[in-house]
Formats: structure tokens, C-alpha cells, sequence
């Protein structure tokens, strides 16, 4: 199985799998993005201001060339989000775990002047136990070909935002939904729900891939047959993440909802863990964590006030350890994906089918990027990233 | 944790008087030694037989103080002192053996806990690592196979159960390939 086989496997996990480990420690370093010849003299339009459009942005920035972000949300980042204040760390309410190479950091700014350093951890938990038949048990001895890493002191969000942000976020139109885009003319032209009309020589789109199959976009002329069934036969499921504190660490550092095949196999129709979200990061603070994608998301995210489901989790979380999550409870925050008007699931999974007709560009005009058109690594950041990569490359090198 | 080295050290001094023939030069192991295969490491061994009254012809006992590396790259290192009782049964070919073996072990852990990296160059520094140790019984199984007189190779598959450290009790499972040799022929010969 190779590493983008690997990942969509077991990404569903949400943090990867059980041997990202090894996969990780022997990924080579990421090299720079490699310099190329731009041909291209006109303007951009690049919807959607997450992981992707915020790379494609940072990219033509950096060659000098005029772009236009227009994001439908009133923030930018995409599935990148941050709960800087819930405790004394920030919180990653989306793309947490760094899938690859620490170097990848590098190779996003693309930029060798840069003299900054981060600290990132080493995620490598040793206290598994797994909730099996309303049976706790532990199961430290799979933490062994766990790891991966993770940020210290920041996050996904704010990487972006302080290293790639400044440079483009004047070129970012916020809390402008797309309604259609019309590609049918020698200029790309997009109009928002509120009737502005944006327009340029090529567009990437970087919405999510939810967003895409909802047909929430009208598209002039429409998307190529090809092109919808591959869409169609991708699933891009539920996902939520819950954080909660509590006065007392009474949970190990990874609790797997499930058997040990289902840890080792990963689940085709989702899965569920619970993870300390505090692992290595300097704090006291107890955070406790539900991550939940798919089938196993469902239960949650379609539960409908955020009251019933705290209580919901914490019945739950009483049930595996006796009563201790009431009695410690202090405070959550909760991050149900599918509910984000704009991004509608957790991430790609699954089988990716026909991948040419995917990612393919339409009349050399329209061009795709996000985790579901990454190269390699889909459901990442760094997948997203590389596939705004290849946009944008497609782009300059034709003109 | 320094008990338990001590422990460890006494058991092999106990093991080096209990060991026949003194004067004659001890075999040698050397093999590749990983946890499931994928973390890779070297061990380096020797054997001691025991005059305990019970060998026979086809039944050795032996003590067999073993030392390995191994490394989860970028995740952690590990060093492993371990001493080996075991029971040699050889099969009647005499080219064919099986060992049985419980030990007792120390493992000296590095770990990463976290590092830095540069968002210019992509490269890393300030590794911070945690050094632990563990208390570690094992207990294993080697099959062997002599092609020589003074040349045999062997697998093993051991199991050794991580206790006493900072973190909880956990189960590890090695697997070693290597090659034993044997400067003494005579034994061969028996």
C-alpha cells in the first residue's frame, strides 16, 4: 500500500494510523516547490480561502502575478479553524496532526529567507485503550507504530496566518458566497449571491468537494460528465471534533471507539476516537478530545443543540470510565463540520475512482485544488497545499 | 531504576560462575534485531551453557546475555540489556535447534518529544528526547539452523513487557535474524 492508498485508509482515523509512524519518520524532507517559467499575464480568480486558495494566493503572489481570493464565509481558513482562548494552548478545531515531513513547513512559505523557527511535537502516544463491547481495555502496545506530528505553541490556522496571510490578505473578498460561475466566454466570470460579479482569465476552484456535488454552484457550460461522476463517486463524510476540559485526567492519551481489527484495518464507513488534545503541549490544562468522521460522526452531528450533545458525549465518556467525565466536566467547544454552511462534511474518503477525470482542468480555464485533487495525500493539508501547487503551476507554464 | 541494573548485572555475574568450561572462547551472535521487523537495530550476544545437572545429549541449558539497539527513526532510540535463560533442544539431525528462553531485561529509551524546525531551510534542531528506562522481562523462542561447524543462523521471536518505567506497562514483540559463531568445533562434535 502505498502512502496516499495508506492515508486514505487511514486518515479516517483523523490522525492518520497505526503505522504513520514508520511512514513519517522515513518520509524524505519535502523539497522547496520547484521554480518554473511563467507564461501567464492576466488574472486569476481563486475560490474558497482555505489550505488551498490561501496557498494558490501565496503562489502567485510570489510570481508576481494578479489574483483574487473570494471566500463565502466571514473568515478565512476553510477547514483550517482555531480556538485560541477555550485553554492556555490554542486548539486546532480542524486540521490538527502534520502528516508528513516536518520540513513541509518550509516548503509551504517556499521562501529560504524566512529565518523562523516553530517548535512542533513529536505525537506519539503510549496510552491506547479501546472501547470494545462495553469493555475498557488497554491496548499500549499499538502506541508503538504510532506517530506523527503536531504543532507546540500554535496551530494549522495561525501557521497560515502568520506565514502566508500577510503577503495576499488584501486580495481576499470574505463572506462572498459563489453562486455561478460562467466559463463559457473568454473571461472567466463569477457572480456571489449578492450579484457581484468578479472575473478573470482562469479560476481555481478550492471549494470543498461537498459544496461541489450540492450543486450549490451553477456552472456555465456545465461540468463535463466525466468529471461529475468522479465527483460523485467520492465520499466526503460527516466530521466533527468536540473538545472538553475537565478538573481531572482520568482518560488515556488515545481511547479507540471499536476492536482491535478496526484499529488496525480502519474503518470503510468511518470511525471514532478520543484523544488528549493537550499531549506535549505546555499546559495543566486537562483537554480531553472526540474526534468523529463518517458513519460513527453521524450520531453527533446530527444531534441538534450543543446542550444535548455535551450530555450525549458525556454519558458516553460515563459509561467507559465510571462516572468521572460529569463529575470533572468543565467546559467544551464543539466543531460539527457538517453543519458549516460552506464546507458540509469532515474530509475525502474512501475510494478515490476515476482521479484523471478529477482533477482534470475544463477548457484550460477552470482548474481544481483542495485535499480531495491533491497529487498525493488527500485528506491533508499539505495535500490541499500541493494540489494548489499543481493549479497553479498548470497555469503559469501554458499562459 | 538503578535497582534493577543492579539486578541485571548480579544476574550475569551469577550467570558468568554457573558457566562451564571457562577457559573456552564463547560463541558469538550478531543479528539484525527490530521491533516487528520495521524498527530496525542490531544485537550482539554470546551463550553460556549452565552446568545445572539437567543437559543431556539433545537438551542444553543455556545463559545468553544479549545487547541491541534499536530505533524508531525520528520517534525514538532504544538500547536493550537483557539475560537470557533458556533451554536448547536439538532436533536429531543435530542441524536443527530450537531454544526456549526467559530473560530478564533493562531498555534504556530516547525519546523525541519535540524539536524545531526552520520555515526557511526546512531543517531541524533542538531536539528535546526524554530518556526513560524500563524494567523488561522477555521471553522468547529461536529456531536455529547450523551450516557449519562453526556457522549457524538463526530467527527468534521474543515478547518483553515494559514495566516500572514513567509511562504505563506495554507489551513489545522483537524479531531478530542473525548468524552464531562458534569458535569451539568440539562442541559441534559432541
Amino acid at each position: 500500500m502505498d502512502r496516499k492508498e495508506f492515508i486514505k485508509t487511514c486518515s479516517i482515523l483523523g490522525i492518520g494510523s497505526l503505522f504513520p509512524s514508520l511512514l513519517t519518520s522515513c518520509e524524505s524532507k519535502e523539497d522547496f516547490f520547484p521554480d518554473f517559467e511563467n507564461n501567464f499575464t492576466g488574472k486569476v480568480l481563486i475560490i474558497g480561502a482555505g489550505a488551498a486558495g490561501i496557498t494558490a494566493g501565496y503562489m502567485l503572489s510570489q510570481y508576481g502575478v494578479d489574483f483574487e481570493i473570494i471566500e463565502a464565509a466571514p473568515v478565512y481558513g476553510g477547514r483550517l479553524k482555531e480556538a485560541s482562548s477555550f485553554a492556555d494552548f490554542p486548539i486546532d478545531l480542524g486540521a490538527e496532526w502534520i502528516h508528513t515531513d516536518a520540513s513541509i513547513l518550509a516548503t509551504l512559505i517556499n521562501d529560504p529567507n524566512v529565518n523562523a523557527n516553530i517548535e512542533l511535537i513529536n505525537y506519539s502516544p503510549e496510552t491506547l485503550s479501546i472501547w470494545n463491547n462495553g469493555k475498557l481495555r488497554k491496548r499500549n502496545f499499538f502506541t508503538n507504530f504510532y506517530g506523527e506530528l503536531k504543532f507546540k505553541n500554535t496551530t494549522w490556522y495561525s501557521f497560515f496566518e502568520n506565514y502566508m496571510l500577510p503577503s495576499i490578505r488584501n486580495q481576499i473578498v470574505l463572506d462572498s458566497p459563489v453562486a455561478a460561475i460562467d466559463y463559457s466566454g473568454d473571461m472567466v466570470e463569477v457572480r456571489n449571491t449578492n450579484g457581484q460579479v468578479f472575473s478573470g482569465d482562469r479560476l481555481i476552484l478550492t471549494v470543498p468537494l461537498s459544496v461541489l456535488k450540492a450543486g450549490s454552484i451553477d456552472m456555465t457550460p456545465a461540468l463535463p460528465a466525466a468529471k461529475i461522476s468522479a465527483m460523485e463517486d467520492i465520499n466526503m463524510p460527516d466530521g466533527i471534533k468536540v473538545f472538553m476540559e475537565f478538573s481531572e485526567r482520568f482518560y488515556p492519551e488515545m481511547l479507540y471507539d471499536g476492536g482491535v481489527f478496526d484499529l488496525l484495518g480502519g474503518g470503510d464507513e468511518g470511525e471514532k476516537l478520543y484523544y488528549d488534545a493537550a499531549f506535549g503541549k505546555d499546559t495543566n490544562n486537562n483537554i480531553f478530545a472526540l474526534f468523529a468522521v463518517g458513519e460513527q460522526a453521524r450520531e453527533y452531528a446530527t444531534i441538534d443543540t450543543d446542550a444535548e450533545l455535551i450530555q450525549y458525549i458525556l454519558n458516553e465518556l460515563d459509561e467507559i470510565f465510571d462516572g468521572k467525565a460529569s463529575q470533572t466536566y468543565v467546559k467544551h467547544v464543539t466543531q460539527n463540520w457538517s453543519k458549516e454552511p460552506f464546507i458540509r462534511g469532515s474530509y475525502t474518503h474512501g475510494d478515490m475512482g476515476d482521479f484523471d477525470s478529477l482533477v482534470a482542468p475544463v477548457n484550460d480555464k477552470l482548474y481544481f485544488a483542495g485535499e480531495t485533487f491533491a497529487p498525493s495525500d488527500t485528506a491533508t493539508v499539505h495535500g490541499a497545499a500541493r494540489s494548489a501547487f499543481v493549479a497553479v503551476e498548470e497555469i503559469l507554464r501554458k499562459g | 531504576m538503578k535497582k534493577q541494573l543492579i539486578f541485571l548485572l548480579l544476574l550475569c555475574c551469577v550467570g558468568f560462575s554457573q558457566a562451564q568450561e571457562q577457559s573456552r572462547r564463547l560463541p558469538i551472535t550478531i543479528g539484525y534485531f527490530s521491533q516487528i521487523v520495521v524498527q530496525p537495530g542490531i544485537k550482539l550476544g554470546t551463550e553460556l551453557p549452565l552446568n545445572v545437572g539437567l543437559n543431556v545429549a539433545d537438551r542444553q541449558w543455556l545463559l545468553s546475555p544479549q545487547a541491541g539497539f534499536f530505533s524508531n527513526p525520528g520517534d525514538d532510540r532504544n538500547l536493550v540489556l537483557n539475560l537470557e535463560a533458556g533451554l536448547r533442544k536439538k532436533h536429531s539431525s543435530k542441524n536443527h535447534y530450537n531454544t526456549y528462553g526467559l530473560g530478564l531485561g533493562y531498555l534504556r529509551q530516547a525519546k523525541v518529544v519535540s524539536f524545531a524546525v526552520n520555515l526557511g531551510s526546512g531543517n531541524t534542531s533542538d531536539t528535546e528526547r526524554d530518556s526513560r528506562g524500563f524494567f523488561m522481562p522477555t521471553l522468547s523462542h529461536e529456531w536455529g539452523w547450523a551450516t557449519h561447524k562453526k556457522r549457524s543462523w538463526y530467527t527468534k521471536l521474543s515478547t518483553g513487557y515494559r514495566l516500572f518505567g514513567p509511562e504505563e506497562n506495554s507489551l513489545m514483540l522483537f524479531a531478530e535474524i542473525g548468524i552464531k559463531l562458534n569458535w569451539n568445533t568440539q562442541k559441534q562434535e559432541d
